[in-house]
């Protein structure tokens, strides 16, 4: 009896220990996924929030892939407007198939700070619009989750991420159909990209040392859809000189005589633009206006002169 | 039963000594409430509230007496403006559109030293003012020199909000040494000094840091300054000026330049150059962890 006593107190004691031992290891970064309905019909598009809890840590760098029943939906979009990512390292593009992402936060990330409640909130990393393709029950989450600490030494903290599980059914929902249209259908935004950064450099890592430019824009809307960029005079700022670029970009012009203009064009086309004035101007006497100029500054007195004398006569 | 106490008291005191260690290193307190157009303060989680005015943002917080403030968002200048003689500031930013920003906010005291950037992400709704108020910037310090013989004096001082307590924490690099913090007092200016006569400092590399304590909050800890007790004095060329190995291009500045060369080599082979320069911890890749450790010593 006293054996069997022993035995059980000792199973209890270990059972404890294990249990006090794996409560004590905290997710430093839990991923919340979100949608405000979980029931759809097929042919519905519905969007998926994805949401960083830093989980009172100070993270700075997230990486992950979407996984999701591939044979229930497929992915039609990514919405990275108005989020917490600071510089993308890889962001999701859901047409080559590969849904991995990953970015950094600098400065650290604890949540985001609003007025409408006190301390901080989870923040969304990304959104993507999801088309139902067949009824049945699936599932999204963030498989391979990684997040790291801001202490500058890169330590790699622990992740987890919610399922959000999905059902999708034959019948026609007209209720659910009206909800989860692209929000872009339901309203035009028409705010363009803030104000962005655009630095001009070089390094013997890009292009064996040629200048080049990097440049980031945030949006508030749904995303940045592209960069255009146009090296030149301003004159021809109007024209359709613009190419489409990635940051960095290994500008043509490398005795950097050029204006270089960076255009921002969001995914509801509106668009910012930012100057780079060049750093070695061209001479005085290169620009045609120059001479126009002169030329005409010296002709029209003359020709006025005439005019008068010829209509005093 | 005695040897079972010691192992417990030596694990505890490990345990301790971490603790002391370890930098809370975003002290945040602080305080966002709005007023939007037609309501007063809202409690209403939605984030939503929406008026014909365009959004700006009431910011007020501490720093140092006549400091000159920068606020930047979204790694763009968003405005300079100097603290009063009380140290105290309040600042409003127009031209906010609605949504997530980075907003960060560092001083420059006097001596023109730079603090270390206080940054938060925050949602400004649309249509509404946003005040955000207990941003505490966090006090400057420098030493007068980068190394001393064991036997020089030592000074370390530094720009806080007046008349305040100031927790000047020495610490060693690599956490061998035992770390100690001293409490000052700033003077009206908000000058402290830090005379650490009496400490004994064995040869090696240290690290000093501050944070103040003002109205029941403690800003977060500044800017770090290493110095290294050697048998002589000498000047070290390491020990200059944008001498982080994050900041790539030597600009004294950690920013996109920097990131975007770093992603150069992101997941690629690396040559023994490339391990030398981009390699931030020597695990003989470049990945996340890399850009973490950049992302850490961002500067704008």
């Amino acid at each position: 009896m006293k054996i069997f006593m022993k035995k059980n107190v000792l199973k209890f004691c270990g059972f404890v220990a294990v249990f006090v031992m794996f409560s004590s290891v905290a997710f430093a970064m839990n991923v919340e996924v979100i949608s405000a309905k979980k029931i759809f019909s097929v042919d519905d598009r519905f969007e998926v929030s994805f949401k960083v809890d830093a989980q009172g840590e100070s993270i700075n760098a997230v990486a992950g892939t979407i996984d999701f029943s591939s044979d229930l939906f497929s992915m039609e979009e990514i919405r990275n407007g108005n989020t917490i990512v600071g510089n993308w390292v890889q962001k999701p593009v859901p047409s080559n198939g590969v849904f991995d992402f990953s970015f950094i936060i600098p400065h650290g990330y604890k949540g985001v700070l609003s007025p409408y409640y006190s301390g901080y909130k989870p923040g969304k990393m990304f959104s993507a619009v999801f088309l139902a393709k067949k009824a049945g029950s699936g599932y999204i989450k963030i498989s391979n989750g990684e997040a790291y600490l801001n202490d500058g030494k890169g330590t790699k903290t622990n992740s987890h991420s919610d399922t959000l599980y999905v059902d999708v059914s034959d019948t026609v929902n007209s209720s659910a159909k009206a909800y989860t249209k692209p929000k872009s259908v339901d309203f035009k935004d028409v705010l363009p990209p803030n104000k962005f950064v655009v630095l001009l450099s070089s390094d013997e890592s890009i292009s064996d040392g040629k200048c080049f430019l990097a440049f980031d824009a945030k949006v508030s809307g749904d995303g940045i859809d592209h960069y255009e960029i146009y090296e030149g005079k301003p004159n021809g700022l109007y024209g359709d000189n613009w190419v489409r670029a990635e940051s960095p970009y290994v500008i043509k012009d490398q005795t950097l005589s050029s204006y270089i203009y960076v255009k921002a064009v969001d995914k509801n086309g509106n668009s910012k633009i930012e100057q780079v004035l060049p750093a070695n101007l061209e001479p005085w006497y290169t620009y045609i206006s120059f001479w126009v100029a002169i030329i005409l500054g010296c002709f029209i007195p003359f020709f006025m002169t005439r005019f008068k004398f010829w209509r005093f006569k | 039963m005695i040897k079972k106490t010691k192992i417990f008291c030596s694990v505890f005191s490990l345990l301790f000594f971490c603790n002391v260690t370890v930098f809370a290193d975003e002290s945040l307190d602080v305080n966002v409430t709005a007023v939007v157009e037609g309501h007063s303060s809202s409690s209403d989680d939605s984030g939503g509230g929406g008026g014909a005015i365009s959004p700006y943002v009431n910011c007020s917080g501490y720093a140092y007496p006549n400091a000159k403030i920068t606020v930047e968002i979204d790694d763009n200048n968003a405005g300079e403006f100097n603290a009063y003689n009380d140290g105290t500031f309040s600042y409003k930013i127009y031209g906010i559109t609605s949504g997530i920003h980075d907003f960060s906010f560092y001083a420059k005291d006097l001596k023109y030293r730079s603090s270390k950037k206080l940054s938060f992400l925050l949602d400004v709704p649309n249509g509404s003012i946003t005040n955000v108020s207990n941003i505490f910037i966090s006090p400057t310090i420098s030493s007068d020199k980068l190394e001393y013989g064991a036997k020089d004096k030592i000074k370390f001082d530094g720009y806080s909000m007046p008349n305040t307590p100031v927790y000047v924490v020495v610490n060693s690099s690599d956490g061998a040494l035992k770390s100690f913090s001293k409490e000052v007092i700033s003077d009206k200016n908000g000058y402290f000094e830090y005379d650490p006569t009496g400490s004994v400092f064995n040869y090696g590399d240290y690290f000093v840091t501050a944070r103040a304590l003002y109205a029941g909050i403690f800003s977060a800890f500044g800017s770090s300054v290493d110095f290294q007790v050697i048998d002589k004095i000498s000047l070290s060329a390491s020990r200059q000026k944008c001498s982080m190995k994050v900041d790539l291009n030597k600009d004294c500045e950690v920013n996109l330049l920097d990131f975007v060369v770093e992603f150069m080599w992101y997941k690629k082979p690396l040559t023994k150059e490339a391990k030398k320069r981009f390699d931030f911890n020597n695990d003989g890749k470049v990945d996340l962890a890399d850009l973490s450790i950049m992302a850490s010593y961002w500067t704008k």
